[in-house]
């Protein structure tokens, strides 16, 4: 019992470290929205300018610390023959956040059908996803119930949510980041009652 | 600002160098040893190393990796039988100390080649989903015809404008 107990308190407690994979379409923000993180949490950090970046066809990585824990970002390119490379990122992943361009809404069905494949994944089905719904502060920006309302997740068991954002000006960027320890904290307190119910039986 | 030009033998090194600093196509030879030359981009002054390529040679690479700033990994999209050769070399050299703060483009070269290898084949055939701690960028070129390769730079300078 004390090598369980032992064993899962350093599995929840002690790992510090989460990775988070950024995903979505091309051109949806992603970049932007991992710079502005940066920008947000970590000192003395020149943010690249947004009219600058140009689309990623490889990685960029960002680290982010908050409170006790540490965010480690991949941001991945989103255009269409690099989204098979993905899920090769998603073994080591504990949350995943998914950027939409609000504005375009013509591109929803694509976005719809991504997120299934995305979420068709087992390893995803079981981590917290964040929903990133970006360009909201532009005029025409699709709300972010329009958007949730073409996301399908029906077998998804982790937290989910769907956030509108902007990663020009930085709204609820920063609530962003703080969904993943949060989420990932409530976990901690499900597991643990659970625990102790079952401590209790013993 | 330190970049050193890295990859197998007959990628284009070299070809690139020079399309670099003299915006031109120059007849290169196999090179045996190393062409260092001065690149002003975009304000920023690079001194930038091309290495020779050649198996034998390759291992002289290690020689100048101190106070490197980025490394220009160049690949023959076009040569899919080393391909595997060149990650090998790739995955020795980010290995080394030296070049732990250092950023990486790819140049998925010679795209003019039909049938050649697209940036997401070069991406797999190099192992690049297992590089997770680095900011990495790839990029498609064509040394001889010029192409891509503002695109790269524009990036480099950008990236390290900013880590200054």
């Amino acid at each position: 019992m004390y090598t369980l107990s032992a064993g899962l308190w350093e599995k929840f407690f002690k790992k510090k470290d989460y990775y988070v994979v950024i995903v979505g379409l091309d051109n949806a923000g992603k970049t932007t929205f991992l710079e502005q993180t940066k920008s947000r949490f970590v000192k003395d950090y020149g943010m690249l300018n947004p009219a600058r970046i140009t689309s990623t066809v490889g990685l960029n990585i960002g680290k982010v610390e908050l409170n006790n824990t540490c965010l480690n970002f991949w941001d991945l390119g989103g255009q269409e023959d690099l989204r098979s490379l993905w899920s090769t990122y998603f073994d080591e992943a504990n949350a995943l956040i998914f950027v939409v361009d609000a504005t375009r809404p013509d591109q929803f069905q694509v976005v719809s059908d991504v997120f299934k494949d995305v979420m068709s994944n087992e390893l995803i089905q079981r981590i917290p996803v964040l929903v990133a719904v970006n360009k909201s502060e532009m005029e025409g920006a699709a709300p972010a119930a329009e958007v949730r309302s073409v996301l399908h997740d029906d077998n998804h068991s982790g937290d989910l949510a769907v956030l509108p954002v902007s990663a020009l000006e930085g709204t609820n960027i920063d609530r962003c980041s703080f969904f993943i320890p949060t989420t990932m904290g409530t976990l901690v307190s499900k597991l643990d009652s659970w625990f102790e119910r079952y401590e209790g039986k013993s | 600002m330190r970049i050193l030009i890295l990859g197998l033998d007959g990628a284009g090194k070299t070809t690139i160098l020079y399309r670099l600093q003299v915006g031109e196509v120059i007849n290169t030879i196999p090179t045996i040893g190393f062409n260092v030359e001065q690149v002003e981009y975009k304000n920023l002054k690079f001194q930038v190393w091309d290495l020779g390529g050649q198996t034998s040679i390759r291992p002289y690479w290690r020689c100048y990796y101190a106070n490197t700033d980025a490394i220009i990994y160049v690949v023959d999209s076009a040569d899919r039988d080393r391909v595997g050769i060149s990650r090998q070399e790739l995955v020795a050299m980010l290995q080394e100390d030296e070049l732990q703060g250092a950023i990486l483009a790819v140049l998925a070269n010679k795209q003019d080649i039909a049938g050649c290898l697209t940036p997401a084949e070069v991406h797999k055939a190099l192992g690049l989903e297992a590089l997770r701690n680095r900011t990495f960028q790839i990029f498609k070129t064509s040394a001889s015809k010029g192409e891509g390769l503002d695109e790269a730079m524009e990036w480099l300078a950008n990236q390290l404008q900013q880590k200054k």
